[in-house]
Formats: structure tokens, sequence, C-alpha cells
């Protein structure tokens, strides 16, 4: 059985520490990561200043898969040892996310519109990035979807592993549905062609990004944690009228 | 050993048997096939009627993209309801209490919602793909290509029902949980049937949807029990 | 067979954050009848459901028959499970919809043996009905006539959810006979009910909710009294 009082208290003492730690990083790498990107690289010489969109849309793309995983690691920590601060976690990681896998595709429009000529272009990557925005959608309708949360985050959970074994398979038929059907007139960056004083700004971009999202899952479990509590007192409350 | 084939067996013909005996269940998807279907056409305007051959190519274009996107959509509505009944008149938990393991007797309801959801829009799809332009030989070729995709969209839709059994608002659930796991399906069943329209290779696209398939099948009874199992604590 | 029909070892058993019972031992013997009581919600019904694994139990161990939960082909076959829903096909004929049931239960039973059952439970003018035209109470009937089909397995504990409602006096009267001679074969049966059954039960377990602030982890307390 598990005691449900101690872990959140552990939880809590335990990221005590981390909170302050990712947010100092996340300031510095942020300031060092916008100086690089703004003043410290040059400009591309096909796409210009427009390139350095993506030290905002790479890390974001990251980030977005880095963030499914670890709440599909999540979900298997719940369902097979029924740790309910695992759901938490999940939940808590799902609109950080969502939200990177959003950043990503207005970067991507930002960027396609000069680069393509176009808001949206039916890219692989993009594509994949836009299911995989409906991938978190699905999880978060799930998880609040019932009456009970817990049935909600079961469900929701298992959605998760089924994504993750489906990820490799969306990402496969849409890299070959686009070889299919558009040429290669499409521009990439190449990541072995990468200049080191652009791969620079975009680690330390990533490493802010990373920052941000523990800060903000941290925070969020500790709000979810507090709202347990909450409700958990006013049912006791409310078994005495 | 065996009960483990007998109960499920049993379970497939009782479905089938209960929507044989209220066939708007089972003609419901097809019904709604053919409208979509009809609709296109009516839907590219004027220059089809006037018999113009640009509008004709392109209907005949899209036409094999069309018939998948509708064949998934006629499924995947009937599948929303596949345990609702059950669990609402307590079928489900006897299931569940069957000696027979539940990914088998999901196997079954599934098996059983392949004949009564799949199999009306197979028969009809050949007619509505002639109407679009393709060449009879062609759409009689790719019927085993919608019965194949088709089971994968009831795979989808059966881990779907039973991942949002209970919930507010089933319906749109569906369709955000239902949409990625069903692209795929889409993807490799269009460009299958593209690829038989044009004459190339076909082989290689049937092969990828099957392997796609044989995965769902194993992962789809699966999760769907699983999930029922949480949805009936 | 010398393991009882039913033995609960420290039982604890929740819903969402409320205890329902907690560290309960208990044991029925062939031939016996365990009494649910309880308020509306106490959880007679999450027990029943508990002890057939349609709901997951806190902690503890318990058996029928001496076989545990985890042998899932095995321990289906030792208990039979009559909730509130009558688990019929809405456009099925009654013998088809009893028919339906008997061989989930992996049990096989000719026709003859279906319609002397619907015969049984008085229902033997229905056979070809469909079930949604069935009025409640001959649903409930159809749902129990299970029980007369599966009569020769006596083995199978009976674990029954308010089995007497919505039955008429001639119903609650064949259901009594059903359930006596179940005993007499050496069966064993738990029922909840909330007002009183027209048979001796051995023992009778209360749920009895307790609005105490204080010891609000209690509040759902079980006695076994012999």
């Amino acid at each position: 059985m598990f005691d449900y009082l101690a872990n959140p208290t552990r939880f809590r003492a335990i990221t005590a520490v981390i909170l302050p730690l990712a947010l100092a990083i996340t300031v510095l790498a942020l300031t060092f990561g916008i100086y690089l990107a703004f003043f410290a690289s040059p400009p591309d010489y096909q796409q210009g200043d427009s390139v350095r969109i993506m030290y905002i849309h790479v890390p974001a793309a990251w980030m977005a898969m880095l963030a499914y995983l670890a709440m599909a690691t999540s979900a298997v920590f719940y369902l097979v040892w029924r740790h309910p601060l695992a759901d938490i976690g999940a939940r808590a990681m799902a609109v950080p996310g969502a939200g990177f896998a959003l950043i990503t595709l207005i970067t991507g429009a930002f960027w396609g519109k000069p680069i393509w000529g176009a808001w949206w272009v039916w890219d692989a990557r993009l594509t994949s990035m836009l299911i995989l925005l409906f991938l978190y959608l699905g999880y978060m309708a799930l998880a609040d979807g019932f009456a009970r949360s817990e049935r909600g985050s079961k469900a929701a959970s298992l959605l998760l592993l089924v994504g993750v074994i489906n990820l490799p398979i969306i990402k496969f038929s849409v890299d070959w549905w686009n070889t299919l059907h558009q040429g290669s007139s499409v521009l990439r960056l190449d990541g072995a062609r990468i200049d080191p004083t652009m791969l620079k700004p975009l680690l330390v971009m990533a490493v802010a990004m990373l920052g941000w999202f523990i800060c903000i899952s941290i925070l969020r479990m500790h709000t979810a944690l507090t709202e347990r509590r909450i409700h958990a007192i006013l049912a006791r409350e409310g078994d005495e009228y | 050993m065996n009960a483990l084939c007998t109960i499920p067996l049993m379970l497939f013909w009782h479905d089938v048997r209960h929507a044989w005996r209220y066939p708007a269940d089972m003609l419901g998807g097809a019904v709604f096939f053919v409208m979509m279907i009809t609709l296109v056409p009516l839907g590219l305007g004027g220059g089809l009627g006037a018999g113009l051959g640009d509008a004709q190519e392109l209907l005949r274009l899209i036409a094999p993209t069309m018939l998948w996107i509708a064949v998934m959509l006629a499924c995947l509505p009937q599948m929303d309801r596949l345990f609702h009944r059950e669990a609402t008149s307590g079928i489900l938990e006897q299931m569940r209490i069957s000696p027979a393991p539940m990914p088998l007797l999901m196997l079954a309801k599934i098996a059983a919602a392949w004949v009564v959801v799949v199999v009306p829009l197979v028969v009809v799809a050949p007619l509505l793909g002639v109407m679009l332009g393709l060449a009879v030989g062609q759409m009689v070729a790719s019927t085993g290509l919608f019965a194949l995709g088709g089971l994968g969209f009831v795979l989808v839709g059966a881990m779907a029902a039973a991942l949002t059994l209970g919930a507010q608002g089933r319906g749109i659930f569906n369709a955000i949980i239902i949409l990625p796991l069903a692209m795929p399906l889409l993807i490799f069943g269009a460009s299958a049937m593209d690829a038989l329209i044009a004459g190339g290779a076909v082989q290689g696209h049937i092969m990828l949807l099957t392997a796609l398939v044989l995965v769902l099948l194993v992962l789809a009874p699966l999760v769907s029990a699983i999930a029922i199992g949480f949805a009936e604590e | 067979m010398t393991a009882p029909r039913l033995a609960i070892r420290d039982l604890t058993m929740r819903r969402d954050a409320r205890v329902l019972l907690q560290n309960l031992d208990a044991r029925l013997d062939a031939g016996e009848v365990m009494l649910l009581r309880g308020k509306n919600g106490a959880g007679k019904t999450s027990f029943l459901r508990g002890l057939a694994r349609l709901t997951p139990l806190e902690s503890g161990a318990y058996s029928i028959n001496g076989i545990a939960p985890n042998n899932h082909n095995l321990f289906m076959g030792q208990f039979v499970f009559i909730g509130h829903r009558h688990a019929l096909g809405a456009h099925l004929s009654a013998i088809e919809s009893l028919a339906f049931l008997v061989a989930l239960a992996g049990v096989r039973a000719n026709r003859d043996a279906l319609m002397q059952a619907l015969a049984v439970m008085g229902l033997a003018g229905q056979a070809t009905r469909q079930t949604s035209h069935l009025s409640a109470g001959q649903q409930r009937r159809l749902a129990l006539a299970r029980l007369v089909v599966m009569g020769g397995e006596a083995h199978r504990l009976w674990l029954m959810d308010e089995p007497f409602s919505t039955l008429d006096e001639a119903g609650r009267a064949q259901l009594t006979t059903l359930i006596k001679s179940h005993l007499q074969q050496g069966g064993a049966a738990v029922i909840s009910a909330h007002d009183s059954i027209p048979l001796p039960a051995h023992q009778t377990l209360t749920i009895a909710a307790e609005n105490s602030k204080t010891h609000h982890l209690e509040a759902r307390k079980w006695e076994a009294r012999k």
C-alpha cells in the first residue's frame, strides 16, 4: 500500500531544492541564449535574419517530444505501481508539453512564410508535430473527461502508452507519405550542416526551455497536490452534514 | 482450453445476431457512406454537370482519398457505441467474470463489429468508386484493401470506445483520440489504392497496411480489455 | 471438498478515499448464507463486486472453494454473480439471452434445459419474446433463470445483489426455493438486502455508517456476527 501522505511530503522537500536550481538555470540560459541568438550569431546566407526563429522553433520541438516521453514514463509508473504522484506529474507536464508543440507549429508558420511563401506547408515534420499536438489534446480531454478523476487518470495513462507505440508508426507513415507526395524542394536544415556559431545558441536555448519546463511542471504538481488536499478536507467536512 | 475458443465464438455470434435483428445498426454506416460520397460531386459544382473533363478528372484524382475518408468516418461513429449498450445492460460485467480471458472476448466483439460495420461498406464501395469515375476492375480489386483497412479502423475505434467508456461528451473525445491513431491507416490505405489505380507496384503498400493492422490486432484487444477494467471499477 | 466455500482474511476495501471495510475475517461453509446489510451507499454492492473481482480490493486475501482470484480461468468458474443489471441483449429473445448468459459463464446447456429453467421461473410462455418487451419483474426472473440452469454446479458460490427486489410474491417464493435447494446441495450464497429476506441467515455482515469526525477512516465499520 502506498503511503498517500509521506510521498508528497518528500516530494515537496526534494523539489524545494530542485525548483530554485532549475529557475536559476532557466534565467541564466535564457539570457545567455537570447544574447547568442540575436547578437552573437550570424544571419543565414540564404534565410537572413529569419533563421533566428530556429532558436525557439527547434528546441521547442525537442521539448514537445521529450515531454511526451516523460509523460509516457510517468504513465508506466502510475499504471504498474499505482503511484498517484506519477499521475499528477503526467497531468502537470501535459500543458507545457502541448504548449511546446503549439509554439513549434506557430514559429514554424512564421518561419515558413518568408522561406516557403506559405504559412502552412504539409511538410512531414510539421504534420507529425500537428499529430503530436492532437495526442496531447486527446490526453488532456480524456484525463478530465470523467466524473471520477481516477478513472480519467487511468484511461489517459493508457492512451499515453498507446500513443508512444503509435508515435514511430505515425512518424514513419508521415515521412513516407511526404516522400510520395512532395518533391525535395523543401528547404531543410541538416543537422550535420549546421555551423557551430548556430549550434551553440540552439543548445543554450534548449537548456533554457528544459529548465523552464521543469519549473512549470513542478509548480503545477505543487498546485495539484494542494488542490487534492483541499478536496480531501472538503470531503471530510461534507461527511458531517 | 475448450472454453477459450467456444466462449469468444459464442460472443461473436451473439453480437452478429443482435445486430441482424436490428438492421438500422448494421446499415447506418453504409447509408452514411453513400451519402458522403454522393455529396462530393455535388459540392464540386457545375463543371461536372456540364460534363467538363477537368472536373471529372479532379473527381477521379481525389476518389481514393474520398473513399478512404468516407470509410473511416462511416466506421468510427458506429464504433463509439461498441461497449455502451453492454456497459449499461450489465453484459460487460458478465463478460469480465467469464472464464474466457477478456482480451479474447474483446477480439470476438471486434470481429463481430467488423462483420456488422465494415462488410456492408465493402459491399457498397465498388459501386461508389465506379460512380466517382474509377474502373470497375480496379474497384473490385480494392475491396480487399477496404476490408483490411476497415479492420484497422474497427480496431482503433474499439480502443477509443473502451478508453472513453462512461466519459462525458464521448463523441468529441473519440474524434480527438482516434485521429492520430487512424491516420497511418488512412495514409497507407489511400496510397495503396492510388498505386493500384496507377497500375504501379501495390505489394509494398499492401504489406505496410497489413503490418499496421497486425500490430493493432495485438494491441487493440489488450488495451480495450484493460480500459474496460478501469471503466467498470 | 474440505476448503470453505468462501474464506476471507484481513480484507480491507476502499472506494476513492473512503474505507468501506477494514481487516475483515470471514468464512462461509457449504450450506450457509451470508446476509449483507447496510444503508444505501454503504458498500454492499462494492463488496459483492469486489468478491467477483469486478472491483479491485485494497489489501488482504480471499478464496472461493480454496481457489484464489489470480487463477482467472478456474476462479471464474467458482461463483455466479447476479447484479442489479440483468445483462440481457435488448433485441434477442428470452431463450437466446439465457443461452448467451449461461454460455458466457462457461456452462453447457441444451435447449431442453433452458426451456425447463424458463418454466421453473414462470417464463415458459415468454421464451421467444424479445427481452426488451418483458416487464421489469420478468427480466429479473430471466436473469435468475441461469441459476436454475447452473443448478448442477452446487460448488458455485452465489453472489447476489438485492435479488429479491422488483420480484412479486410468487417470484420471491420461487427464488427462496431455488436458494434453499442450492444450500441443500452443499452450495452457499452471499446475499445483500435492505429489508428482511425469507431465508435463515447463518451470518449477517452489517455495514454501519458512523458519523464521527475524529474516526473518519473507520467511519464504515464491519461487524461479523455468527
